[in-house]
């Protein structure tokens, strides 16, 4: 019983979760800028130390992509993107101290190479991070960080474009008026495209081509050689009668001055029933 | 002696206002090469701050107290139109027993409004999307995040330490 008690004991576990109180903030948010090859570009971070116990401010740069149009950050041992633009970056300095409410600022420096290869846009983030000045022994650390995010085009010859594939429109097990359309999206272009440069619609018409009702479709930035799987409900109006109807995909993306704004429309005929 | 004071405050007005105008504006940004053309959004801002959950202990043993939950509220100040919140989780390791990988550490979170939380517990791997889409704009809202951790006898003894880092994104 003794031994027993012993070895219960020693299967005790001791957590810490420790994170300092504070807060960080930043500006700008994004950097979308035009840097033809062989030019250099500085600029200046603003981070605010929004909480009330002094930090470390902790600056580097960090290749991302966003297949869904939330970055996700490329530690440098995973970072195989090829469009990553951490190497582009340079960030001074790594690291200052910043006081309760103090604003501390970073510079940077964008230097697009001569040759790029592949040749199209880079992606970097130049992620800050707080830590705090005390950190315990044994302690599980709960840090807080912000990025601003650079979208960097290298000018004329760089472009989106993109490939939507397995398009699947089907209905709900549970609601059989609730209609899912799904499509695999993919930029196989070489450069991203704005939130602000897409736009795409989707219109449901009968067998007659008698429009039954449109919505608009949910798009984001898109970076190249990025791809997720995009997916829409919609919901038939509690009227419509079982039948054939065709769904058409009408995305727009619009690209600068002299040109040519892409056009993907996409048709499919699908039954429903109800 | 009034009029020599006046004299010389008008001096200084005038050297100072000399000195202002003649000083260039700083630009934001400085190109070192011709045909740089420069888009950023500026102004756009993300504050991030942990509320609670500075200190949370953990304490478990797999016969009596096998579970142990604990909470983070993480405040977001922000003008972007919408923003998200990820994790990044280090190993969480008690010698070379990692807690994570061995599926005994779980997380789900809460959105303050509209967004996409995590509402089922789920081990997390490296980076997690905790709150996808959230309406930004806000002044102030907290998102929950909350932590399981649950232990058996096939976990050794010992303290376990964890890195984890929250990150806030615009949705761009």
């Amino acid at each position: 019983m003794t031994k027993r008690l012993a070895r219960v004991a020693l299967l005790l576990f001791g957590f810490a979760l420790v994170a300092h109180g504070g807060g960080i903030a930043i500006s700008p948010l994004i950097v979308d800028i035009t840097l033809p090859p062989g030019t250099t570009y500085r600029g200046t971070l603003t981070v605010t130390n929004t909480g009330e116990t002094p930090v470390t401010l902790r600056a580097h740069a960090l290749g991302f992509i966003a297949p869904q149009g939330i970055p996700i950050f490329l530690t440098p041992d995973l970072d195989r993107y090829p469009y990553s633009g951490r190497a582009l970056v340079q960030v001074e300095p790594a690291e200052q101290e910043a006081g309760p409410g103090q604003n501390v600022f970073f510079t940077y420096t964008l230097t697009m190479p001569e040759v790029l290869e592949p040749f199209g846009g880079r992606y970097v983030a130049v992620v800050v991070q707080a830590v705090p000045k005390v950190v315990g022994e044994g302690q599980v650390v709960v840090a807080t960080r912000v990025a601003t995010l650079f979208l960097i085009s290298p000018g004329p010859g760089a472009a989106p474009h993109f490939a939507i594939k397995n398009i699947r429109i089907y209905q709900s097990e549970n609601n059989p008026r609730e209609v899912i359309l799904e499509a695999d999206i993919q930029n196989d272009g070489n450069l991203h495209v704005s939130r602000d440069q897409i736009i795409g619609w989707i219109y449901i018409t009968d067998a007659d081509g008698y429009l039954i009702d449109v919505f608009q479709a949910e798009t984001h930035t898109m970076l190249p050689d990025n791809e997720y799987l995009h997916r829409e409900v919609w919901t038939a109006p509690s009227d419509l009668l079982p039948g054939t109807y065709q769904f058409h995909l009408d995305l727009w993306v619009f690209g600068p001055l002299g040109q040519k704004s892409q056009q993907y429309f996409i048709s499919l005929p699908v039954e429903l029933k109800f | 002696m009034l009029r020599g004071r006046v004299l010389l405050w008008l001096l200084g007005v005038l050297a100072v206002l000399g000195f202002s105008l003649g000083a260039p504006a700083t630009p934001p940004g400085q190109g070192g090469g011709t045909g740089v053309e420069m888009k950023a959004r500026v102004g756009g801002q993300i504050v991030l701050e942990i509320l609670s959950g500075d200190t949370i202990n953990f304490t478990v043993d797999p016969l009596n107290n096998p579970e142990a939950t604990a909470t983070t509220e993480i405040l977001v100040r922000t003008n972007a139109a919408s923003y998200s919140i990820t994790a990044s989780f280090g190993a969480f390791l008690i010698g070379d027993y990692d807690l994570i990988k061995n599926g005994k550490f779980f997380i789900r979170s809460k959105a303050p409004g509209k967004g996409k939380a995590i509402a089922d517990w789920t081990v997390p791997k490296d980076e997690v999307v905790i709150l996808k889409g959230e309406d930004g704009l806000t002044s102030g809202e907290i998102t929950v995040v909350e932590y399981l951790l649950r232990v058996d006898f096939t976990v050794p003894p010992g303290e376990g330490k964890l890195v984890i880092i929250f990150t806030a994104v615009p949705e761009f």
